[in-house]
């Protein structure tokens, strides 16, 4: 019989101890999966498709904006904690060094989210108009006199795009152990065109 | 003296049975926002439970000497198997990870202390186990020298 070497005193504190160590072991295989699922989920969320318009309309206002994706193709709820947005001209004729024309910020307290496994698109635009328009419409002036071939709805407008947040209900509020917070959370960002190092 | 059968067999069973709650609560420490039941970054916690691990050391391996000896076993087998889970999102599921050298030292940084308590209250838990187990044994003695013989 196999249980035929088991004492019998020893039979209860056995059990005992097989149902203590079985349940941490049950324990640490979910915890190790639900590790592994978040930051595989962390790793796979993207921003895709970013689409960078800049129309004019009839009454001679111009329209900047930027369309893109968040793609969270993981199996938890993303909590948006700040979006940000904004676009500019960079100057290089030098006075203003920047021309900035919009921008946009949310933060947590408008309660956005993106479920599990889904993509949502968010849509950023600016009405340019007046002085903004007249400071544009020199700038465009400058570069076609330095030989360039530009008009005001095919310069290269500035795109910055930032998103952060953190998946499901895990905490994510560590004062010291950043590493815990950086484990649930995610940055991404879209900066057109890319900074050169 | 040299080691029986049953008595390997115990040593073995203790160590592997003990290393399991060793390993959930150095994983747990290192990740305790992921983890199911979170005990959060208790060392105190950490020290009882500890304590009610070594207990099956002392309940199951008769002699003092093979008790002590799963204690400090079960405690470095229960740590590897928490590296062993802590690698899991890049070892099994294919997630990438970009520094290992880093991913591993931070992880030995942060839990090594445990190792201290591991020990320590598992020693306190076993001697626990070791007196359970002599109570009931004298107990039984007891019991059964106070029976009367069949007539």
């Amino acid at each position: 019989m196999a249980g035929s070497w088991i004492p019998k005193e020893n039979r209860w504190a056995l059990v005992l101890s097989v149902l203590f160590s079985a349940f941490f072991l049950v324990s640490i295989s979910l915890s190790a999966v639900t590790y592994s699922k978040v930051t595989l989920a962390q790793q796979k969320m993207t921003l895709e498709d970013p689409l960078r318009t800049a129309t004019l309309l009839g009454n001679g206002t111009l329209v900047v904006g930027l369309t893109i994706l968040v793609n969270n193709p993981g199996d938890y709820l993303v909590h948006v904690a700040t979006i940000s947005w904004y676009t500019q001209i960079d100057n290089v004729s030098g006075s203003p060094p920047v021309i900035p024309l919009g921008s946009s910020s949310a933060t947590q307290g408008l309660g956005l989210t993106i479920p599990a496994k889904d993509v949502r698109a968010f849509t950023f635009q600016v009405y340019v108009s007046g002085q903004k328009l007249s400071e544009l419409k020199g700038y465009v002036n400058y570069k076609n006199s330095q030989g360039g071939d530009v008009n005001i709805t095919t310069l290269q407008y500035k795109h910055s795009f930032e998103i952060r947040g953190w998946f499901d209900d895990f905490n994510h509020e560590y004062l010291r152990e950043d590493y815990l917070n950086q484990l649930v959370e995610f940055d991404l960002r879209y900066v057109f065109p890319e900074a050169v190092a | 003296m040299k080691i029986e059968r049953s008595e390997a067999l115990w040593l073995i069973a203790s160590i592997l049975l003990s290393s399991t709650p060793v390993a959930f609560m150095t994983f747990e420490f290192m990740l305790p926002n992921v983890s199911f039941p979170a005990i959060g970054k208790n060392l105190l916690a950490v020290f009882l439970l500890s304590m009610v691990a070594g207990m099956p050391a002392g309940l199951l391996n008769e002699r003092t000497k093979y008790a002590v000896m799963a204690v400090m076993a079960y405690t470095f087998v229960g740590y590897f198997l928490s590296i062993v889970f802590y690698s899991v999102p890049y070892s099994v599921f294919g997630a990438e990870l970009a520094i290992p050298g880093l991913y591993y030292t931070q992880f030995v940084r942060f839990t090594v202390i445990l190792i201290f308590l591991f020990v320590f209250g598992g020693i306190i838990g076993m001697v626990v186990g070791q007196f359970v187990r002599d109570s009931i044994g004298r107990e039984e003695t007891k019991i059964l020298w106070s029976e009367k013989p069949d007539e």
